[in-house]
């Protein structure tokens, strides 16, 4: 019997010590890859920062309302969005450009394994990029430490703002020179994953070469502080920058499903509630200047009231840029005496409710007004999948344009000859939006330029005047934020409902989490750095109108 | 069905009791001397024969059992004084034999609790007293005493210690078993299921596209069960490895031995009403609107606008001029409407074969219920097979094969998304028509039949058109196969191979018509999945019974294999609407996914019981695990358990009226792993860009040093039996340890990825389980029993990691957190910004912004503890009464203490939708209010005074322009002013250290009545915390056995008839609506599944159902 234990636990055992030798191959996932090519990563990240850049003022981020472009005609959204009453942790960027950069170091790592040095380049540009946008937005942040969790970092440090805008400098120019550094005109990619040039070494130089520029614009205030020499760094770069607008950074929709489409096109956002209603102050200004890129960006009233006809007429209304549109004219009601009879109407800034009823007179109670047709909406495109003129703008030949009009001005870096850089970027502007293309009879730049409001030379404050067409051209792009706290200009008109009177100049940081006690400290040492503006009111620094490192001493905005 | 399968239940164990008697005899010597035969029959207080009663000759292991004619015949020695007669169910009997040579013995009907014989891990049958761990059993017949539509449900409040729910009470919804509390932070804590040897694949987690697809145990034949032992800690699971931490269900089914001999057939029929009796309970006496009574705003969401039937004239959809805004009845009853009666019915027919060499025994079964929800169906078959063949006189083999197939048409979507059709059916205004949303002829607009809806606002769907159009079906099919073959080598020692298998295959489909919110253009996604587990098992059993010891060894190994595979299709743009194909996805749209993994354990495992002198057993086991999915170094792991249960009846004398009286102890661990490909950090592909490839790192950082997870149990427990078993209490008192249990802990992004795999912490659940029987009532014609099962369980986390400051999620604004020393189950909040300074005059107050609003504080620091969602105890109290012929069971559930978070009650008020919320805390409208809250500010700290209008509470606007504004005229041409200014209560601060009144004087900051219950109700947790108190009567019977005497004459073996009611009545400590049932779902933190003590939108109707069955056996 004993021997039959012995071969039956013999047999027994065999299997389990056969088996077990295949474990490793057992646990090897099938559905994921563990190393590939930093092309598929490549793919990724340039969609990616494209859209977090973006998004800050496209229709759900907290920048457009807050440049005025826009406001929601949303109870619920418009205390935060209009109102400016801005919390922690809402609409915050931080998570989502912290994971890319995951992935941007994830692509580094698999470029320089892979011997790829256009890749390894890149890389080093998108974290420029997304690092300059984090602290730009937060101040101080993480940076130095990031990404080095297998080595036991859970809890990076908070770097000072300006050690990371030092790093950012040379490390850009360290990617042109490693761009330059390829041979032949064509950067090695696979075919189809570079999203933005299409392997034209030169357009990524530019691109390269315009974010200096823009980051060294930045930091003219602080110039005094930085141990790196940005009137260097930005006369080199500028040697080479974008030259016109087949050079943009852009990425357009593919709109063939939700992950490649506008936000608030049917694909993201089925339900159609135009909510989002152009500011009238920034609607004020384009008409001031007859501006035909407002017929781009808005289609007519579809009812208005009209004190010339007594019974209900409907016309066809063509704009300038040829486009027709049914407009129905109301006789105006008795007992209303501020409705506004314009055929473009935007709404006042800043009011934490929502504007039903706003300019809809006797229907003011009526299912219809939030698609009020009292007020205009933004052009179909804004309501489309995909358009070629929707679409997400890292940076322009315009706006590269417009910094160095800017820097003319003001006299730095160098840079002359601020009126024609000005010319150039509106110009550019007017030439991106399908102006000179559309405008029925042709586009009469010179006489648009000449306008009063319009010609430098005409203007009393030319940097002021440069900075308002650049936030005019710049249109549901977040840079103009930037450009406000660094200038004060355009000189925004507090909102006149919100609860506190100054525009934000920053985010709330992300609250700790997990909250712990070295996190904290870590978090608390940076927020300590923050200077409290008189406009805080909250027992904490980590506020919205408190001063980072950048404008810190500048007198700027406020 | 209940008499026979009772009694053919009884006689299995029965029989199992003796034939494990006689078995130890053989190796005993019988004394030479001289013999006698006695004969006799054994019949019931009705005078019917009893089969397979055991009669024994006392002192001795010499017995028989009874006939199928009740008669016996045993050769016992001349000097024999005594026989005992033993039947389960019954009272046990003992003769004087003295000269008789036939005895007929009546046998009385037994109390409940009598020495029990229990199926144990492996399958093995063991005393019940002979176990120094706690198992709890539910016999067929317990489980069977209503159809229900799962087995899980059947089990509910008959188990201490076990704690079953199952979300929004719809039939065919998962539900949750959890055994002894969850102690598991990282997995749904679900047991094991094992049927007739064959692990069976369960998980709560069975989502698809917003809809619940029930659990793979649902799919089980509750009608085939014979009996459910369930293994509660470790101790008793230790043999079924790693899966067996959370404990262990073993669930035998009938097989036909033991059943009469030859031929026989068995047929039960049910159908059961369930009627909705209790709804939602919304107002319908304010329009749509967010901005107030003077404003109408048809698409919003919430119902703060202008009073109904008031003369407010506004402007609808679709009508061609403005009307006066009123209710209409089919609104006022839509809820009511929209339900309906669902209907249920089964049907199960078994044929059973019992002959000399074989049994055989196949059963087939039919499950069809017709949903409370329009185009709701759920339909189930079942067959199975089992068998069992005498090769010869050492090897037999039995085989069984069980199909389980559940499938339907369109389960409901009930889920919390805005457009789920139980939630649209409360977002309608109340002064929507519904007519031309329940006419499928004007569901869509004219001359777009298919591509646009009619709408009544544009973010809402309409729930008649979804429940008909947008469908999710699925079709599952279940196999469980076993293949088993036993060879007694040698006397004593055996081996027995098995080859187990189960799988699950599952094709679900969702269709989503055009225009649909969310799906502009339809959308069409189906997923094929598939899973499947072998295990191959070897095992050699010794048993050997010497003159004062019982010895039993079975040593054996296992191979596991486990293999997921899943293929998802998908599209969310149909080219031509209504076509529901993946080729029909437009270019570019169509997302094709696949996954498989694949895990393999090892195993070798043993385990040694000894008894002593039928008074002290002992038993040992030991296992030793070898896991794919750990690292290398980690891979193997070894755990023990020992457990020890002493009779100190058989030890000690004691009073004849102690039956049993034992004590027991056991420890045990259980070692667990993970699930595959945790080691290693990969990428994965997004959709494409075009013709782009799109790749990114997985942001959940693995580890390659993961150790098994390490469950340590310790439990005492004592059994008492008192007065011929007429009263019987069982208790056990546990203590768990989870440690080194894989987490997922978050980490901050900046670190390189949201959260980190690690092994942490130390997790301890203890807990009690009482269970007390007791026979009340016996009497010839009446009898009245009472069974209670009481659980109570608290987990504590001890420790965490380093760096791990609490474990658990935020839902809404109720905050789940644990910290180390705290209770598993803990509800915090986030307190508003408050005057801490205890010196000033407002302290204690929120700081009100200038938006009129207060915030909440975001440090963890000053969060309070506001609840905890465990119950103080639960109860299962199961009455059951026989008069004549009529029995009468019911089934009543009791949990008391603990909270939960309700969501749907937040959102509720938020929306104004709520009945009877139409303002904020109550005041004296006629006294001054800032008084008022001087004088008694702990009833208005974190409150919002105000109200719709001023007969809800409403203040007239100060500022005169407000005033106006907030104004209209009336259908009778009067100026209506809406006085429904309203106020967070609080201070502001006036910059200069001070405060500001915001008590309703002169600088209040006003606000809608919408904004109020914002800046208050919504934010606070405690504003919608409700006590989870409830009590249910879950079942209810009254059967009639049709009396023996007249089904002979039908030639009927039996006939029954039963009325069957469940869920007859529900009381809630809360008072309101929302089941607190619904928020216990599932109680895990980790896995992705829901959060215990939250519920949200589960918003179901109540039923009460009432049916009746029918059992006939041939």
């Amino acid at each position: 019997m004993k021997n039959i234990f012995k071969i039956i636990l013999t047999v027994a055992l065999i299997p389990i010590s056969i088996s077990c030798n295949d474990f490793v191959e057992v646990n090897k996932s099938p559905n994921d890859v563990s190393n590939i090519s930093p092309n598929f990563l490549l793919s990724t990240t340039t969609i990616n920062l494209a859209a977090t850049y973006t998004d800050l003022a496209e229709m759900n981020g907290r920048v457009a309302p807050l440049l005025q472009y826009f406001q929601k005609n949303d109870g619920y959204q418009s205390d935060e969005l209009n109102a400016l009453i801005w919390l922690p942790n809402t609409r915050s960027i931080w998570q989502g450009a912290y994971a890319n950069l995951v992935n941007v170091q994830a692509m580094s790592d698999l470029s320089v394994e892979e011997g790829n040095v256009f890749i390894e380049a890149v890389a080093l540009v998108y974290r420029a990029v997304f690092m300059d946008l984090i602290t730009k937005i937060y101040g101080d942040a993480p940076f130095s430490e990031t990404n080095q969790l297998d080595e036991g970092i859970v809890f990076p440090k908070y770097d000072q703002q300006k050690d990371i805008y030092e790093t950012l400098l040379i490390d850009l120019r360290t990617a042109k020179n490693m761009l330059e550094g390829i041979s032949g005109s064509e950067v090695p990619v696979l075919d189809g994953y570079d999203l933005l040039y299409d392997g034209d070494k030169n357009k990524w130089i530019k691109f390269v070469n315009s974010l200096r520029i823009r980051m060294c614009l930045l930091l003219n205030n602080k110039k005094g502080e930085l141990s790196v020499d940005i009137d260097a760094e930005f006369q080199d770069a500028a040697q080479n920058v974008f030259t016109s607008n087949d050079d943009n950074a852009v990425i357009y929709y593919l709109g063939t499903a939700g992950t490649n489409s506008f936000s608030d096109g049917p694909f993201n956002n089925s339900i159609i509630s135009f909510s989002e209603r152009m500011g009238q102050g920034y609607l004020d200004s384009l008409r001031k200047q007859n501006d035909p890129r407002m017929y781009r960006w808005l289609r007519p009233v579809e009812r208005k009231w009209d004190r010339e006809v007594s019974t209900e007429t409907t016309i066809q209304y063509a704009d300038p840029l040829g486009q027709t549109f049914p407009v129905e004219l109301l006789p105006y009601p008795d007992g209303y005496d501020d409705l506004i009879t314009d055929l473009y109407i935007g709404i006042p800034v800043g009011n934490d409710m929502s504007w039903t009823g706003f300019n809809a007179g006797p229907y003011a109670n009526s299912d219809e007004p939030k698609f009020s047709p009292y007020l205009s909406r933004f052009a179909d495109m804004y309501y489309q999948n995909a358009n070629d003129y929707v679409n997400r703008k890292i940076i322009t030949y315009s706006e590269v344009e417009f910094i160095l009009a800017e820097a003319a001005a003001i006299g730095a870096f160098g840079v002359s000859d601020a009126e024609t850089h000005y010319k150039n970027a509106i110009d550019a502007s007017m030439d991106m939006w399908g102006i000179f293309d559309d405008y029925v009879g042709g586009f009469d730049f010179e006489n648009f330029y000449s306008q009063e409001s319009v010609d430098l030379n005409q203007a009393t404050n030319k940097h002021e005047r440069i900075m308002t067409q650049k936030w005019i051209s710049m249109w549901l792009r977040p840079e103009p934020w930037f450009d406000w706290r660094r200038t004060g200009y355009p000189n925004f008109v507090p909102p006149y409902r919100a609860d506190e009177p100054a525009i934000p100049i920053r985010f709330h940081y992300d609250t700790p989490n997990p909250p712990d006690p070295q996190y904290v400290d870590k978090y608390n040492e940076a927020v300590g750095r923050l200077e409290k503006s008189e406009f805080v009111k909250a027992s904490s620094t980590d506020d919205h109108r408190s001063r980072m490192w950048l404008l810190q001493g500048t007198n700027n905005p406020y | 069905m209940h008499i026979i399968q009772l009694s053919l239940f009884l006689l299995v164990l029965n029989s199992a009791i003796f034939f494990s008697t006689i078995s130890y005899s053989q190796s005993t010597n019988i004394e030479q001397s001289q013999q006698k035969t006695v004969t006799g029959m054994v019949t019931d207080v009705e005078g019917l024969p009893l089969i397979g009663v055991a009669v024994l000759e006392k002192g001795t292991t010499n017995g028989t059992i009874t006939n199928l004619d009740g008669e016996f015949s045993l050769t016992i020695p001349e000097d024999s004084e005594i026989l005992r007669f033993s039947y389960i169910g019954y009272q046990p009997q003992e003769v004087a034999i003295g000269s008789q040579s036939k005895i007929n013995v009546t046998m009385l009907d037994a109390v409940v609790g009598l020495n029990e014989v229990v199926i144990t891990a492996l399958g093995i049958s063991r005393e019940k007293e002979s176990l120094g761990y706690s198992v709890g059993t539910v016999s067929g017949e317990d489980l069977n005493e209503t159809p229900q539509a799962s087995v899980l449900n059947s089990m509910q409040g008959k188990v201490a210690g076990v704690q079953i729910s199952q979300t929004y009470g719809v039939k065919g919804s998962s539900i949750s078993m959890v055994i002894r509390g969850a102690s598991s932070l990282n997995s749904d804590n679900q047991p094991l299921f094992v049927v007739d040897g064959v692990p069976i694949y369960n998980t709560v987690n069975n989502q698809f596209n917003q809809v619940d697809l029930g659990n793979a145990v649902s799919d089980l034949n509750p009608d085939d069960i014979e009996s459910v032992s369930i293994l509660k800690g470790p101790s008793a699971a230790a043999l079924y490895g790693s899966r067996a931490g959370n404990g262990v269900v073993l669930i035998t089914t009938t097989t036909g031995k033991n059943q009469k001999k030859g031929l026989g057939v068995s047929f039960n029929s049910a159908l059961i009403a369930d009627v909705p009796n209790e709804y939602f309970p919304i107002q319908n006496e304010f329009a749509s609107g967010q901005q107030g009574a003077f404003a109408f705003e048809g698409d919003a969401y919430e119902f703060w606008g202008p009073k109904l039937d008031n003369g407010f004239i506004a402007q609808q959809r679709y009508e061609d001029s403005p009307g006066e805004l009123i209710s209409h009845e089919n609104n006022i009853n839509r809820q009511k409407e929209f339900y309906q009666t669902g209907l249920t019915q089964t049907n199960n027919l078994a044929i059973s074969g019992n002959y000399d060499k074989a049994n055989f025994r196949v059963s087939v079964g039919n499950f069809l219920n017709k949903g409370i929800m329009r185009n709701v169906d759920l339909k189930k078959n079942n067959i199975g097979i089992n068998g069992n063949m005498k090769l010869n006189d050492k090897v037999d083999i039995s085989i069984m094969t069980s199909l389980n197939e559940s499938k339907s048409g369109n389960r409901p979507n009930n889920n919390d998304g805005f457009t789920t059709p139980t939630r649209a059916i409360l977002t309608i205004g109340g002064q929507v028509d519904m007519s031309p949303y329940k006419n499928p002829e004007t569901w869509w607009m004219p001359g777009q039949e298919g591509v646009v809806q009619r709408r009544w606002k544009d973010r809402w769907n309409n729930p008649y058109l979804m429940q008909e159009l947008a469908t999710t079906g699925y079709d599952r099919t279940q196999v469980m196969s076993k293949v088993q073959l036993n060879w007694e080598i040698f006397d004593d020692f055996s081996f027995t191979g098995s080859y187990l298998r189960s799988s699950l295959s599952q094709r679900v489909e969702a269709q989503k018509p055009y225009n649909t919110v969310d799906a502009a253009y339809g959308g069409y996604d189906l997923l094929n999945s598939g899973e499947r587990e072998e295990n191959w098992e070897g095992r050699f059993s010794y048993t050997k019974t010497l003159t004062d010891f019982d010895l039993l060894v079975n040593v054996g190994g296992n191979l596991r294999d486990n293999v997921k595979e899943n293929i998802r299709n998908s599209t969310t743009n149909l080219v031509i609407p209504g076509y529901y194909n993946i080729s029909n996805g437009g270019p570019g749209s169509v997302l094709y996914n696949n996954f498989w993994s694949q895990k393999k354990v090892n195993s070798l495992f043993g385990q040694a019981s000894i008894g002593y002198k039928n008074s002290v057993y002992l038993d040992i086991t030991a296992r030793n695990d070898w896991s794919s999915t750990l690292p290398k170094d980690n891979r193997s792991y070894f755990y023990p358990s020992a457990s020890l249960s002493v009779l100190l009846n058989e030890m000690f004398d004691m009073p004849e009226w102690i039956s049993l009286a034992k004590v027991r102890a056991g420890y045990a661990q259980v070692g667990n792993d993970v699930d595959p490909y945790q080691l290693e950090r990969y990428y994965n592909f997004g959709q494409d860009w075009g013709d782009t490839k799109r790749a990114s790192l997985d942001l959940t950082a693995k580890n390659a040093q993961l150790k098994p997870e390490i469950a340590t149990s310790k439990e005492i427990g004592a059994e008492l039996s008192l007065f011929d078993n007429r009263f019987s209490l069982d208790a056990t008192y546990y203590v768990v340890d989870n440690e080194n249990q894989i987490l997922n802990i978050s980490t901050p992004i900046t670190s390189g990825a949201y959260s980190k795999l690690i092994n942490a912490g130390l997790v301890r659940g203890k807990g009690w389980e009482v269970s007390l029987n007791s026979s009340i009532i016996r009497q010839k014609d009446f009898t009245f029993d009472l069974g209670l099962n009481y659980t109570k369980n608290r987990t504590t986390i001890i420790e965490l990691a380093d760096g791990i400051e609490y474990f658990g999620t935020k839902q809404g604004a109720a905050y789940f957190y644990t910290y180390p020393g705290g209770e598993m189950g803990d509800i915090y909040q986030a307190p508003f910004e408050k005057v801490e300074d205890v010196n000033s005059e407002y302290y204690g107050h929120g700081i009100i912004y200038a938006n009129g609003k207060t915030r909440t504080v975001t440090d963890p620091d000053k969060f309070e503890k506001i609840g905890n969602y465990n119950p103080d105890f639960m109860l299962g109290i199961l009455p059951s009464m026989k008069y004549k012929n009529f029995r009468v069971f019911a089934n009543f559930d009791w949990r008391s203490g603990g909270e939960f978070y309700s969501q749907t009650m937040m959102f509720a008020k938020n929306d104004g939708k709520l009945a009877g919320y139409h303002g904020g805390e109550s005041y004296d409208m006629n006294g001054d209010i800032v008084q008022q809250i001087k004088d008694n500010p702990d009833k208005f700290i974190d409150k919002w005074v105000g109200g719709r209008d001023s007969e809800y509470g409403g203040f007239v606007w100060t500022d005169e322009g407000q005033r106006e504004a907030r104004s209209y005229v009336n259908a009778s041409g009067e100026k209506v002013y809406v006085n429904d200014a309203s106020f967070a209560v609080g201070v502001q601060p006036d910059g200069n250290g001070g405060y500001i009144e915001n008590f309703g004087g002169p600088e209040t900051i006003w606000l809608s009545p919408y904004h109020g219950n914002r800046s208050q109700d919504r934010l606070l947790a405690e504003a919608n915390l409700y006590s989870a108190t409830y009590v249910k009567l879950r079942e209810l019977t009254i059967t009639y056995d049709v009396p023996r005497t007249l089904i002979n004459k039908m030639k009927l073996q039996r006939l029954s008839l039963s009325l069957i009611g469940q869920n007859l009545f529900v009381w809630r400590k809360s008072g309101i609506f929302i089941d607190p049932e619904t928020a216990f779902y599932s109680e895990n933190d980790g896995s992705g599944a829901l959060q215990g003590g939250w519920e949200y939108y589960s918003v179901i109707p109540y039923t009460r159902s009432f049916g009746f069955k029918l059992g006939a056996e041939f």
